[in-house]
This record gives structure tokens, C-alpha cells and sequence, in this order.
């Protein structure tokens, strides 16, 4: 899996490409941590290169949706596949995490979230 | 036609897993609609057994069995002697209680229960065994009976199962 991060605008886009599992996991949550460290404020994942998540991967999301409400940081995913996207559904996690079809939906959103 | 894998409790060994579970599906002719719940479930319980049960000791090997009928595929994942696990005292987590405690973890088995019909563990002394049962949709038999599924074997435990049935969960 290969993790590559981009700040664009207002956004930082952390790019997921390959399987996100219990092996890979730990280098996405570094990287969302470096981030955020960094300053990021509004976070965009793009899922459009995700090819695999096990509930490891789903762990990085579901860790960070507190932490990050409390902190004022806002996390979107885009990009996700049917199969991917299915995985978040089976847990109920498409109803707690925000994801959305593209990345312009992605903009969107935090541009007119509060 | 059974179909065996063996590997070493490292993580980085979970992707060589899924291709395995994967590819005998696809020779198999497996509904392609299901190959994809079948690997995630065999990849979860082996994540499980590898950083639980053997601590990600590399010395340390599991083993992974499959055999595809028309009914249905069984996988058993063979942990030869590791870390018990007390099936029997798993409940599903409240997901919500989950994100709002800041947790990454603990869902991996609720996740198997959803994404096959089945999910057994045998114990027969050291040796802990993992059946995960998925129905071939497209077959007209009812749930296949499996031989061992339900049998007590000598010194071991009664075989856990559990079923959450799939009526109201989408195929992955």
C-alpha cells in the first residue's frame, strides 16, 4: 500500500493506494497524525485507488471521529468502490463517518459545513 | 478438492492469505459477488490468530484449508497451538459506544459474522480450529452438512457456531 499526501487550498488530501489491512494500517494512521500535526484542519480522504480494507483499516476511521469533533478537524472519504464502500456498511459505519462520491463532493462539503 | 496453505504469523503475510482465498474460488468457479466476503472473513480471523494468539511470531504457523462444493466453501483456519479463544463469551460491540470511546479495534469478528453464514471454532487440545461456512448463492441445495461441524471430539470442546443470517446484510 502506498500513502501519499497532498495540501491543496484549504484541504489536505491523503491519497490511499493498494490494501489497507493489519499489516498497512499503521502507516495511514501516521500519515492522517502527521497531517493533522501539521495543521491540517480539514482532511480528505481519497479512496479512489483503495483496494482492499479489513477492520483494521476501518479502526484508523472509527479512532479518530471523536478525537477529531473534539479538535475542530474535519474528515472526509471519497473515491470508495462499491466493495469497499459495502464494508463500511456492514459495521454501520457509512451512517458515523462522512463519505461522499467524488473529491468535488468532498470540497463541497466542508466548504459549507459549519 | 481440498486446498491447503500454510504461512508465518507476520502481518505482512495477510495479502499472500487473500490471494490464496481468492485464487481457489476463482478456479473454483465461486460467484464472483462473493469471493470478495469470503477473503475479508479469512483475512480477519487470521489477523486475529496472528497478533492475539501468536504475537506476530514469525516462528510460529497457521494453517489454511478450503474446500469448495456447489453448496458452499468451508475454510478452516488451523491454529496448532496457540491462544485459546472463548468464542462463546464474544458479543457484537456497540459501534457507536466504539467511535465514541476512540477505539480501532475490536470489530473484526462482528465483521466475519456478517460476511459468512457460519463461524465455528473447534478445540481439540492445542489445536484451535476456525470453520467459516459461506453458501454459494446460485446453488439450489439447502446448507451443507458438514461431517466434523457438529461433532465433540475426544478431550476437545463442543463446537461454537453462530449465525447471524444474512437477510438484511448486503454481499460484499
Amino acid at each position: 500500500m502506498k500513502i501519499s499526501t497532498l495540501d491543496k487550498d484549504k484541504f489536505t488530501i491523503i491519497s490511499i493506494n493498494g490494501d489497507l489491512d493489519a499489516s498497512s494500517s499503521i502507516i495511514l494512521d501516521s500519515s492522517i497524525e502527521k497531517a493533522v500535526t501539521g495543521g491540517g484542519k480539514n482532511l480528505l480522504i481519497d479512496g479512489t485507488q483503495l483496494n482492499y480494507i479489513s477492520s483494521a483499516g476501518l479502526g484508523v476511521f472509527m479512532s479518530r471521529v471523536q478525537e477529531f469533533e473534539e479538535r475542530g478537524i474535519r474528515m472526509v472519504l471519497y473515491g470508495l468502490s462499491e466493495k469497499i464502500f459495502r464494508v463500511f456498511q456492514i459495521l454501520g459505519l457509512d451512517q458515523l463517518l462522512s463519505i461522499v462520491p467524488s473529491e468535488e463532493d468532498a470540497m463541497r462539503q466542508l466548504n459549507t459545513s459549519p | 478438492m481440498l486446498y491447503q496453505y500454510q504461512f508465518a504469523c507476520d502481518r505482512r503475510n495477510l495479502k499472500s492469505v487473500r490471494d490464496f482465498v481468492s485464487d481457489v474460488l476463482r478456479d473454483e468457479h465461486f460467484p464472483e459477488s462473493e469471493i470478495p466476503a469470503v477473503v475479508l472473513a479469512v483475512d480477519e480471523i487470521c489477523a486475529n490468530l496472528i497478533e492475539h494468539s501468536h504475537q506476530s511470531d514469525p516462528n510460529d504457523v497457521i494453517e489454511v484449508q478450503m474446500r469448495v462444493s456447489p453448496d458452499a466453501v468451508v475454510c478452516e483456519i488451523i491454529d496448532r497451538d496457540g491462544i485459546f479463544f472463548d468464542f462463546s463469551a464474544h458479543t457484537n460491540p456497540d459501534i457507536r459506544q466504539m467511535v465514541r470511546e476512540g477505539r480501532n479495534g475490536g470489530v473484526g469478528l462482528m465483521l466475519v459474522k456478517r460476511l459468512v453464514d457460519k463461524v465455528e471454532l473447534e478445540r481439540h487440545g492445542t489445536q484451535s480450529t476456525w470453520r467459516l461456512t459461506k453458501i454459494n448463492p446460485c446453488s439450489e441445495g439447502g446448507f451443507p452438512q458438514n461431517g466434523s461441524s457438529a461433532a465433540t471430539p475426544d478431550g476437545g470442546f463442543p463446537s461454537l457456531s453462530f449465525n447471524e443470517g444474512q437477510a438484511a446484510r448486503p454481499s460484499v
